[in-house]
C-alpha cells in the first residue's frame, strides 16, 4: 500500500518524528538559533515575542533534550504565555499508509476530549484549536480522507480546516499532522508527556488494522479502558471526572467514520459514501469576505498577482522591521496567495508573514 | 482596544454568564452593547476582560417556523471568538418551510433568535411530541441536535436523509434506516449525549 511520502514524490520519508512550535510573549526574550531551534516572528503575537520552532523534525528521544535546551536558554527571560500563545506539535506521517493516517485521525478524535482537558481547559472552544464538537465542519475534510484516501487529502481547502485542534492541512503542506491543542508554556515534562501521548497514538495506529478494528475495540470496553489500551501507562494523566460522557460524545460525532471506511471498499456502497459527503444542500453558506486591499500605487490586489516588496512599514504591532530590511527592493517577486481582512494583510507564497498592503507594489503585465 | 474588541467579538454569538448573547459592538471607554438571545433584550455594559466566553455548546438542528435548519461551525482561520456568519454553515434539508423558507433562513442567520438557545442547550421535543407536531406541521421537526423528522416521513441526520418512518411510529425503534445508515439507531436509542456502541460494524 502506498505511503504518504510517495504522494509527495519522495523516495524515502523525511527523517524525524516531531516538530514543535512554541509561541512566547514576554520581556528580555532571546533569539535562539542553535540546539535545533530557530526563532521566528509571528504576526499573531503582541509586544516582544518569538515563535521558537524546531529547525527540523527530530526523533522522539531527542524531543525532551531539545525542550530542555530551550528552557535553559530562556531561563533569564520573563515569559508571558498569554491566550494568544500556544504549543503546536507536528507529527511526521510520511511513513504511514492511508489506513494508518485514518487510524491516527480516528484515534485522536475519540480521545480529543481528554487531550484537550490535559492541554488546558481554557482551550475548549478556543478559536485557534477548535474541537470536533466546536466545529463539526472538520468532518467534511475527515470524511473526504476516509472516502478518497490520499486523493482526499489533496482536496482539503486551505484555511478552512487550519484552526481545528487537529490540523489536517499540514498533511498536504508538510506530510505531518499538526496538533494545536496545548496552551502556551515551556514546562518540559508537561510538553513531553503530550508528545508521548501522540507518539503512542501513532504507534497504536501502525499496529491496528483499520478504523473498523478501532471501532470494534472501543465497543468491547469502557472509554477509560480504551484510552488505557491506546496510551498505556500514561493514560492516568489524561483522566478526569467527566471523561466517560465526553468520550461518548466524541464517539457519537465521529460514528460515521468506520462505516464510511467499510463502505468505500464496496463499489456499490462507495457511491453512497461519496453522495453522503457531497454537501450540495448547503445553500446558505456564507463565503468568507475577501479583503479589498491596494498596493502602494493604488492597484487592487488579486490572487495570483506578482508583487515586489517595496517599502518597509513602521508598525509597532509588527516586530519584524529587521526582517523586512532583507526583502525591501531585493528584486525578488512573489505570488499573492490571498488578501486577509483581519488584520489587514497580503499573504505571499513562500513567506511566513502577512504583509501590509502599502509595503508592496504589484508588477502587472507590461511593467516588467 | 475598542478596535481589537470589535474584531474579536462584534457580530458574533458568544456566552455571557452561560447565556448566549449576540455582541452588537464596542464603543468608547469599552462600553459594549449586546443582545441576550434568551430574553430577547439588548443591554449596554462596561466591558470587563474575560466577560465573553467562546460558545462551547454546538448548535445543530434549529427548529424554526415549523421546519428545521442545520447549523454547524467550520474551523476556518478567522479571528471571531464566537459563532459568526464567517465561520458557520447553514444547511437546509429538502423539506417544506410552511412560513417562508427565506424568512426562516434569515431569522436563524441573524444569530439572535431564541430558537438557537434551545438548540445550544439541547431542548428538543421527544419523538412522540415531534410526531404529534407533525400532524399539523407540513415541514419538519428536530428531535435532537443531529436528527430531524420530515413531515413526509423521512429522517434526517445532520445534512443527509438516512431513513423513513410511518405515521403510526411510536418511538425511534420504528424508524427504518436506509442501507449503510443502520448504525445511527444507537445514537437515538442512547440519546446523542450518552451514545455508546451497541452494535458491531
Amino acid at each position: 500500500m502506498k505511503k504518504l511520502h510517495q504522494l509527495f514524490g519522495y523516495e524515502r520519508p523525511k527523517e524525524g518524528d516531531f516538530g514543535i512550535e512554541i509561541e512566547v510573549e514576554g520581556n528580555n526574550l532571546v533569539e535562539v538559533q542553535s540546539g535545533g531551534w530557530t526563532s521566528v516572528k509571528d504576526g499573531s503575537l503582541r509586544g516582544e515575542s518569538y515563535e521558537y520552532v524546531f529547525s527540523e523534525p527530530v526523533i522522539r528521544e531527542k524531543v525532551k533534550p531539545q525542550l530542555e535546551f530551550l528552557a535553559k536558554k530562556l531561563h533569564k527571560s520573563e515569559l508571558n504565555f498569554s491566550f494568544r500563545t500556544s504549543v503546536h506539535v507536528h507529527m511526521n506521517m510520511m511513513d504511514c499508509t492511508e489506513d494508518q493516517v485514518m487510524n491516527v485521525i480516528y484515534l485522536y478524535l475519540l480521545l480529543e476530549e481528554p487531550f484537550l482537558t490535559y492541554c488546558g481547559k481554557e482551550r475548549k472552544g478556543n478559536r485557534f484549536c477548535l474541537r470536533l464538537q466546536d466545529a463539526e465542519g472538520l468532518m467534511d475534510a475527515v470524511n473526504m480522507i476516509f472516502v478518497y484516501g490520499f486523493k482526499g487529502i489533496q482536496n482539503i481547502n486551505r484555511d478552512t480546516m487550519r484552526y481545528a485542534s487537529i490540523n489536517l492541512e499540514a498533511l498536504v503542506k508538510y506530510g505531518s499532522l499538526e496538533f494545536r491543542a496545548m496552551h502556551g508554556n515551556l514546562d518540559v515534562q508537561y510538553i513531553d508527556t503530550w508528545v508521548e501521548a501522540l507518539y503512542r497514538i501513532r504507534k497504536f495506529a501502525m499496529e491496528i488494522k483499520d478504523p473498523i478494528d478501532i471501532y470494534n475495540l472501543y465497543a468491547q470496553m469502557s472509554p477509560i479502558d480504551f484510552m488505557e489500551k491506546v496510551l498505556g501507562d500514561i493514560s492516568k494523566t489524561f483522566t478526569y471526572p467527566r471523561i466517560v460522557k465526553d468520550m461518548q460524545k466524541s464517539f457519537s460525532l465521529s460514528i460515521d467514520l468506520p462505516y464510511i471506511y467499510r463502505d468505500k471498499n464496496d463499489p456499490k456502497k462507495k457511491k453512497k459514501a461519496i453522495k453522503d459527503i457531497n454537501f450540495n444542500d448547503v445553500v446558505a453558506n456564507i463565503p468568507p469576505p475577501v479583503a479589498r486591499l491596494y498596493d502602494i500605487n493604488g492597484n487592487e490586489f488579486r490572487k495570483g498577482d506578482i508583487v515586489q516588496i517595496k517599502e518597509k512599514i513602521e508598525d509597532a504591532e509588527l516586530n519584524w522591521e529587521e526582517e523586512m530590511d532583507e526583502f525591501v527592493d531585493d528584486g525578488a517577486e512573489y505570488v499573492v496567495v490571498r488578501t486577509i481582512n483581519e488584520p489587514d494583510g497580503v499573504e505571499l507564497d513562500g513567506l511566513p508573514w502577512l504583509f501590509p498592503p502599502k509595503s508592496l507594489v504589484i508588477r502587472r503585465r507590461g511593467e516588467f | 482596544m475598542v478596535d481589537d474588541l470589535n474584531q474579536l467579538y462584534r457580530d458574533s454569538l458568544v456566552l455571557f454568564k452561560n447565556r448566549p448573547v449576540y455582541v452588537e459592538g464596542f464603543f468608547d471607554n469599552n462600553i459594549v452593547s449586546y443582545f441576550d438571545l434568551t430574553d430577547q433584550r439588548s443591554r449596554v455594559k462596561q466591558y470587563e476582560e474575560g466577560m465573553f466566553l467562546p460558545p462551547t455548546r454546538r448548535i445543530g438542528f434549529v427548529n424554526i417556523g415549523q421546519s428545521v435548519i442545520y447549523v454547524y461551525r467550520n474551523p476556518v482561520r478567522k479571528y471571531k471568538v464566537g459563532y459568526s456568519l464567517e465561520n458557520l454553515k447553514f444547511s437546509l434539508p429538502d423539506v417544506r418551510f410552511p412560513f417562508n423558507r427565506t424568512a426562516a433562513k434569515e431569522r436563524v442567520m441573524s444569530l439572535r433568535c431564541p430558537e438557537i438557545v434551545d438548540s445550544m442547550f439541547g431542548r428538543y421535543p421527544s419523538f412522540p411530541e415531534a410526531m404529534s407536531y407533525l400532524e399539523t406541521f407540513s415541514g419538519a421537526c428536530a428531535i435532537d441536535k443531529q436528527f430531524a423528522l420530515g413531515a413526509s416521513g423521512v429522517v434526517f441526520y445532520r445534512t443527509r436523509e438516512v431513513g423513513k418512518f410511518k405515521r403510526t411510529a411510536e418511538s425511534v425503534k420504528d424508524i427504518t434506516f436506509s442501507e449503510g445508515n443502520e448504525h445511527l439507531i444507537m445514537l437515538l436509542e442512547n440519546t446523542y449525549e450518552k451514545a455508546t456502541p451497541i452494535v458491531r460494524v
